[in-house]
């Protein structure tokens, strides 16, 4: 048996947020990684990210980059445990995806 | 420059569509004090607000989450909210508010409960919370101070009308009857305070369990 490390499923804002952060990014940067992947249907709000990286933060799935210089925003990265998590997500989402292409009509020329 | 005037009964959503037709009209703001706005004409359209509560955060948190708002370039201006605060001298108490916000001093936290915030109009409308459980969050801790000010003036009433003596004497006209006119005048006004306190936490209730219910349809 696989030990089960994730509290799956993740939200989309907080998988969103782990995403743009494979490289250093902050706060502005993850709103337009957000909104240009999702051509504008996720817009996040300033109170929701700002609470969602400090959560993220504290589960330590992502962590504050150090300070470069002249670097005025802080920046986040994705830390070993976090990739983990968005892993474990993508296998949950792929095995739910491919049950509904196996299902549905849109899905009926899919085969595995 | 242009100078407005103007109290809110409801300061979140009440300031917040007031600042928007302002928006629309061509208006942006430039500076805000207790009851004043002063504006500097712009494009109409031009600009976005959205009001925030941040009564119930410490001074760390505050500063925090300012420095995040500068991080995603939105602008904001601090505002205050006088609601079921106890102050002495300058030292003001807010039950309501998170550990470490609870004794607001003048240097930090106190006439700061309130963010404007502002960004340049980009087309999608500037929600601060778009996950609904962020947003139910919000507002139970804005349920917080109205309960505590109701909870005061109901204290106050029972001790005005019970005990009969009077806290503060507001009737300087009079000699004669003192203590009952005194009292009728404070207790129609600490029951004034104490109903429209009542109808905001009916209000914000309804805007909780309206919400809840978007909610539960969103995960089930």
């Amino acid at each position: 048996m696989k030990k089960k490390l994730q509290e799956t499923p993740l939200t989309e804002t907080t998988l969103l947020i782990m995403l743009a952060m494979y490289s250093p990014n902050h706060g502005y940067g993850v709103m337009q990684f957000v909104e240009e992947k999702t051509k504008g249907r996720v817009v996040f709000g300033p109170g929701t990210l700002y609470g969602a990286i400090n959560n993220l933060s504290k589960k330590k799935w992502i962590t504050p980059c150090l300070y470069r210089e002249g670097q005025r925003k802080k920046e986040y990265i994705i830390t070993e445990l976090g990739k983990k998590q968005v892993e474990a997500e993508l296998e949950r989402m792929k095995e739910v995806y491919k049950i509904g292409m196996e299902i549905t009509s849109i899905g009926g020329v899919y085969n595995d | 420059m242009i100078r407005k005037f103007r109290i809110f009964l409801n300061p979140i959503e009440g300031q917040e569509k007031w600042l928007n037709e302002k928006a629309i009209e061509g208006l942006k703001l430039s500076k805000v004090g207790r009851f004043f706005y002063e504006f500097k004409k712009c494009r109409p359209n031009e600009y976005q607000y959205a009001v925030d509560y941040i009564g119930n955060k410490s001074n760390v948190q505050r500063k925090e989450y300012e420095s995040f708002l500068d991080d995603v370039e939105i602008k904001y201006f601090e505002k205050p909210l006088n609601l079921g605060q106890f102050s002495i001298g300058r030292v003001k108490y807010r039950p309501y508010a998170n550990k470490g916000g609870k004794l607001a001093t003048s240097r930090g936290m106190i006439n700061r409960e309130i963010l404007i915030l502002e960004k340049e109009n980009n087309g999608n409308p500037f929600v601060i919370y778009n996950e609904v459980k962020d947003k139910i969050k919000a507002l139970r801790e804005r349920i917080k101070p109205h309960f505590y000010l109701l909870s005061f003036m109901i204290f106050l009433e029972l001790y005005i009308n019970f005990l009969e003596s009077p806290i503060i004497n507001i009737s300087l006209l009079n000699n004669r009857n003192r203590s009952t006119v005194n009292n009728v005048a404070l207790s129609s006004i600490i029951g004034a305070i104490g109903i429209v306190s009542m109808v905001r936490i009916f209000q914000l209730y309804l805007a909780i369990k309206s919400l809840k219910s978007k909610e539960e349809n969103i995960y089930r």
